[in-house]
């Protein structure tokens, strides 16, 4: 039998190595971008950086490349929580101002 | 092989596999509950600021990207002696397994060290919210919820950070009693998916916070 511990090779020292490269590259890249005006888009490429960085660091640092299918499932309901609770607030906060109150 | 594998395996068991993925999915499980916690604060600043945008604009100029920026770094570069550290433990080489942990709290504690700073010069330019809250910008009253928000969500982040510490303090003396090798470093894995995710929080408040109009 062999143990699921060592199912899989530990994650090379040389790609962890290279996986930070990339972190730091990206951390400067958004930094940069930051001070371009930009107008809109400032905020969606700062979080698009920011949702790659936290790929890398969740599929490599934290082995999910390796994980049971089951930990995605768990991680998906996490976020699929998070996103849930952001647009369902924000329809209302940005809708609130269409409609004038009844009786006002 | 077997007898040592199996000198590992809690009795409620089958094997060492089946209780590394219950380990590690269960704290998977307790990290999406953290998502739900932080999730809660990043809603109350997706909702204030898209409210009040230039008072937030105005309050984020406050802040110093260069410490920021560094501290990115230091908590990147602690993930990845944090991910050595794993690595370590994962083809049974003890040093490495200690060095790696020490240099990952060395780097959490300086992440902590200028986070401190920052607390203290906000102080000191009466950038706390109350009532010596002064801001000489835009909206004075909005950006106080700026920086109710930057020390709720820095605070509640540098906390799990304090924790974090704590937990690799322990596992530092474990594993210098050699109590981890290849064929189990279970609480090395999971505490290293604890530290990741204290990083994985960081990655999205420094451009929220400190990167916010800056152009």
């Amino acid at each position: 039998m062999t143990s699921r511990t060592h199912a899989h090779e530990p994650l090379p020292v040389g790609t962890c190595v290279v996986i930070y490269l990339v972190l730091l590259a990206l951390t400067a890249v958004t930094v940069g971008a930051a001070y371009l005006d930009l107008s809109f888009f400032n905020t969606p490429i700062a979080l698009t950086i920011a949702s790659t960085k936290a790929l890398l660091v969740m599929l490599f640092f934290m082995e999910l490349r390796h994980s049971p299918r089951l930990t995605w499932v768990f991680i998906g309901t996490g976020i699929f929580w998070f996103v849930v609770l952001v647009s369902a607030t924000m329809s209302d906060v940005i809708s609130r101002g269409w409609l004038g109150v009844p009786g006002k | 092989m077997r007898e040592q594998t199996t000198a590992y395996v809690a009795h409620q068991f089958d094997d060492a596999e089946q209780q590394q993925v219950a380990s590690t999915l269960g704290m998977w499980v307790f990290l999406v509950t953290e998502i739900m916690f932080f999730g809660g604060l990043f809603l109350a600043y997706i909702v204030y600021r898209h409210e009040y945008f230039e008072a937030f604009r105005a309050a984020s100029h406050e802040l110093d990207v260069s410490l920021g920026s560094f501290n990115t770094v230091v908590l990147l570069t602690s993930s990845l002696t944090m991910a050595l550290a794993v690595h370590g433990a994962q083809v049974s080489r003890r040093g490495m397994v200690v060095v790696c942990l020490i240099l990952t709290m060395i780097l959490g504690t300086t992440f902590l060290g200028v986070k401190a700073y920052e607390y203290w010069h906000k102080w000191h330019e009466h950038l706390v919210p109350g009532p010596g809250f002064v801001f000489h910008g835009p909206d004075p009253h909005n950006a106080q919820l700026f920086f109710s928000l930057y020390f709720a969500m820095t605070g509640l982040h540098a906390l799990h950070m304090v924790i974090g510490i704590a937990l690799l303090a322990i596992l530092t003396l474990r594993a210098g009693q050699g109590m981890f090798n290849r064929l189990y470093y279970t609480p090395v894995e999971v505490s290293g998916l604890y530290w990741h995710f204290v990083d994985l929080v960081w990655i999205f408040l420094f451009p929220l916070l400190y990167l916010l109009g800056r152009h």
